[in-house]
């Protein structure tokens, strides 16, 4: 059985501390940094010298320090040529951003807080779920999304296991990775799912990615 | 007389009728001579007396109303004398010698009257002059009268008693002077009224308007001496004697004294335009002092002098406008034109050129020009404060523009400075957990996963106190999204409706920003509300917010510091904010900021 090949990371990150970090961090957790850019220019012409599989970079970045990256993201994502995933860093985590990123597709994707970085297991994750053209959207937006106060909330008539597994669908995590950290059955899982959708009077989803949009769409909505 | 002036009677008022009284004394006491030693009929002496009896009481009434006129001392100087002339029939040796020696200067004395005329100063050399030869023709006549005598046939009574025989009497010489000394006022008077003719061509249209009482007065004056002495000269007793040319004198001086009389009252009377022109100054005060064209009308009007000019100094004092606001070079003052500056402290804001009668009446002009005065510096202090005003707006509005850009720097070096170390902290933190992992030393793992989750917590703190500074989502992406960041922040349902156009500048987003955020926390804090409506649109230039919630009521804005600050700064900004809150009624906060151009 063979190694897979490792997945091919550029990072754009304007902070030396951090950037540094996150090369050795990603280094250590098995992936290939290709480059490490300290600025959207920088990040687009590694990308043009050395295709990467996943983007990493910070939505605060040179020069006006205030959505480079989100619209780097835009960019790259519509660029022609084989998909590249975008992991986008932040320090806070805006709704309006989220939705902005995953407006039309939300394969291949991933919204952050820069918190998870002192997890690497976590980021590793994210960092494979978008490489395959999976969502990974951070826990405390998704969090907000499910805790906000509604007038006439369906949320309420879920289980509490069933707004766990939401939310972890809404994370972009798959039925498979939702068993795991629930330490329950895949097919427990499925049941869930299906009663969620059916609650809230949603299509079934077969992909994950779509599944986020539509879980996403639908906290968003009301 | 205004009754408060006249219960204390002034210095002139105490003389005026002094000198009225003793010239009425003196008048009667010697028309009765008159009427008991002359063959003048009984109506001639009272038409002498009332025509003498005029001059005083017009003299009187002149100068008590118009003390900064000599034409009422004048006036009463011609009566006095026309009176003291009646009594050289005194039986009294020295009265009659007095009133010989004085009589008659009432001639000249009318002359100064009619060039003297208004201010009763005599202006010009030539006018002098001319007077001065009449008063030394008057006083050689009276000389050589006293000294060479005269019969009395001369004043027209051959019986009378010739009380100065004891007088060297030497007729022949003064037949001979009597002529040339009559026919040197002829000429005097003449000069006067050609005098006053050429004033009377030379002034502007106020000061024409002005003389006209004193030029009918100097024709008729001038016409009567040149009368009654050319028949005197002419030696023509019979129709010197006659009642009717009498009457005609008589008539001709009364009337001339009320004529000028009445031409000093027409001229108080022009102050009373000084009233009007300020009531027109405070009606229509904006466009009367603003437009030059509308002030110089309404002073032409006033001063009775439709060419007058005005010239507007410009702000800096040195050079002046015209009312079209062309730059002109101010004229001097010539003896055809006078140039007045009004405003005070050596610092004229206007000047008018004008008709130099004007100043003839100096409490006129100087009414006027302070009346204006006093408006301008109105307008002028009206226009500091609102100046002023203004400024304190524009530097209120720029101290919540600092503020803002002073969070922003704040938020931003806190992002790029102590965030982001902590996150590089967390990440070192988090690659020594998984060493530690690996290690099999659960004490240490454990030790860095509560330092793991402290750091977590600090960077948290960290986070909303950045956000509370100034959210980057505000900066970066405008009201919309900041306010969907609050709404899902919020402890109770939100439902928000922006309707704002693109973006909208710093300080009105911002300031619009912290309103919501206060009145959202104020709704988690007390208001027990079930639901907040937040409605922000923008149209005509202002933006309109208002976040209301269904809660118990009864907040008290001035309460909380939060709230008033929020005042100061929506105030700073030139709008207004208001809470409705009545106990069960939830609470609204509304707030109108508008959108600078």
């Amino acid at each position: 059985m063979s190694e897979p090949a490792p997945i091919r990371v550029a990072i754009a990150e304007d902070s030396v501390l951090v950037r540094e970090g996150l090369v050795r961090l990603l280094a250590e957790a098995g992936f290939e940094v290709t480059a490490a850019a300290a600025d959207p220019q920088g990040l687009l012409r590694a990308i043009d010298a050395d295709r990467p599989d996943v983007i990493v970079l910070d939505i605060r970045l040179p020069p006006t320090h205030t959505d480079e990256g989100l619209r780097l993201a835009g960019a790259v994502r519509g660029s022609d040529g084989p998909r590249i995933g975008v992991l986008l860093l932040s320090q806070y985590v805006e709704a309006a951003y989220a939705y902005q990123l995953i407006e039309s597709e939300a394969a291949g994707v991933g919204y952050l807080l820069k918190d998870r970085l002192s997890d690497i297991g976590e980021l590793a994750d994210a960092i494979r779920r978008v490489a395959r053209g999976g969502s990974a959207m951070d826990p405390s937006l998704v969090a907000q999304l499910l805790r906000r106060r509604r007038e006439r909330n369906p949320l309420d008539e879920l289980t509490d296991r069933e707004r766990e597994v939401l939310g972890l669908m809404a994370e972009g995590r798959t039925n498979l990775a939702i068993a795991d950290r629930l330490v329950i059955t895949l097919k427990t899982v499925e049941t869930h799912v299906a009663s969620i959708f059916s609650k809230l009077g949603l299509e079934p989803e077969p992909d994950d990615h779509r599944r986020v949009l539509a879980v996403l769409t639908y906290l968003r909505s009301r | 007389m205004t009754s408060a002036r006249g219960l204390r009677l002034g210095r002139i008022e105490v003389l005026a009728v002094a000198l009225l009284a003793a010239g009425t004394v003196l008048g009667g006491v010697g028309e009765l001579q008159q009427a008991r030693y002359s063959d003048r009929p009984i109506t001639w002496v009272v038409a002498d007396f009332v025509a003498g009896w005029t001059f005083l009481l017009t003299g009187a009434l002149a100068w008590v109303r118009r003390p900064d006129s000599r034409v009422g001392p004048i006036l009463l100087a011609i009566g006095v004398d026309w009176f003291v002339g009646t009594n050289i029939r005194s039986s009294v040796d020295w009265i009659s010698h007095v009133a010989r020696t004085f009589q008659g200067y009432y001639e000249p004395l009318i002359g100064v009257l009619v060039l003297a005329y208004p201010t009763g100063r005599v202006a010009g050399r030539l006018e002098r002059s001319v007077l001065i030869a009449w008063f030394v023709d008057q006083a050689a006549w009276s000389v050589a009268q006293l000294v060479l005598l005269r019969p009395l046939s001369w004043y027209g009574c051959p019986t009378c008693p010739d009380t100065i025989d004891a007088f060297i009497a030497n007729r022949q010489l003064l037949e001979t002077l009597a002529p040339m000394l009559l026919a040197g006022s002829i000429l005097c008077a003449v000069g006067v009224l050609l005098l006053a003719a050429r004033r009377l061509i030379t002034a502007g249209p106020a000061g024409r308007r002005r003389l006209v009482p004193v030029a009918v007065a100097a024709l008729a004056l001038a016409v009567g001496i040149v009368a009654t002495n050319g028949l005197r000269l002419t030696f023509v007793p019979a129709l010197f004697n006659d009642p009717m040319t009498a009457a005609l004198s008589y008539a001709i001086d009364m009337l001339a004294a009320v004529a000028v009389l009445f031409g000093l009252l027409q001229d108080r009377l022009a102050r009373t335009a000084v009233a009007d022109l300020v009531i027109d100054l405070r009606r229509d005060a904006e466009s009367v002092v603003t437009d030059p064209r509308r002030l110089r009308d309404a002073l032409a009007r006033a001063l009775g002098d439709p060419t007058l000019e005005l010239f507007v100094a410009d702000p800096g004092r040195s050079s002046y406008r015209d009312v079209a606001g062309m730059p002109v070079q101010l004229p001097g003052s010539t003896p055809r034109r006078a140039v007045t500056l009004i405003g005070g402290e050596g610092r004229p804001a206007a000047a008018i050129a004008h008709d130099p009668a004007l100043l003839d009446d100096p409490g006129l002009i100087s009414a006027v020009t302070t009346a204006v005065r006093l408006e301008a510096d109105n307008r002028q202090l009206a226009g500091e404060v609102e100046r002023q005003l203004a400024e304190l707006r524009a530097s209120r509005a720029r101290i919540v523009t600092a503020s803002d850009d002073e969070r922003r720097r704040v938020e931003r070096n806190l992002h790029d400075g102590a965030q982001q170390r902590l996150i590089s902290l967390s990440m070192e933190l988090g690659r020594l957990r998984a060493a530690a992992g690996r290690s099999n030393d659960p004490a240490l793992a454990h030790g860095l996963d509560q330092l793991s989750a402290q750091l977590e917590a600090a960077i948290e703190e960290l986070r909303e106190l950045a956000r509370g500074i100034l959210p980057p989502i505000l900066t970066d992406a405008g009201l919309g999204p900041a306010v969907e960041s609050l709404a899902l922040r919020a402890s109770v349902p939100v439902e928000a409706e922006v309707r704002v156009p693109g973006r909208l500048p710093p300080a009105v987003e911002s300031t619009v920003y912290f309103v919501i955020a206060e009145a959202l926390a104020n709704v988690g804090r007390h208001a027990h509300a079930s639901h907040v409506t937040i409605r922000i649109s923008a149209d005509q230039g202002r933006v309109s917010v208002a976040v209301e919630d269904d809660g118990i009521g009864g907040a008290v804005p001035a309460r909380g510091t939060g709230i008033q600050g929020l005042m100061d700064r929506v105030g700073a900004l030139g709008g207004t904010l208001r809470v409705d809150s009545r106990p069960g009624r939830g609470t609204a906060v509304r707030a109108e900021v508008p959108i600078p151009p």
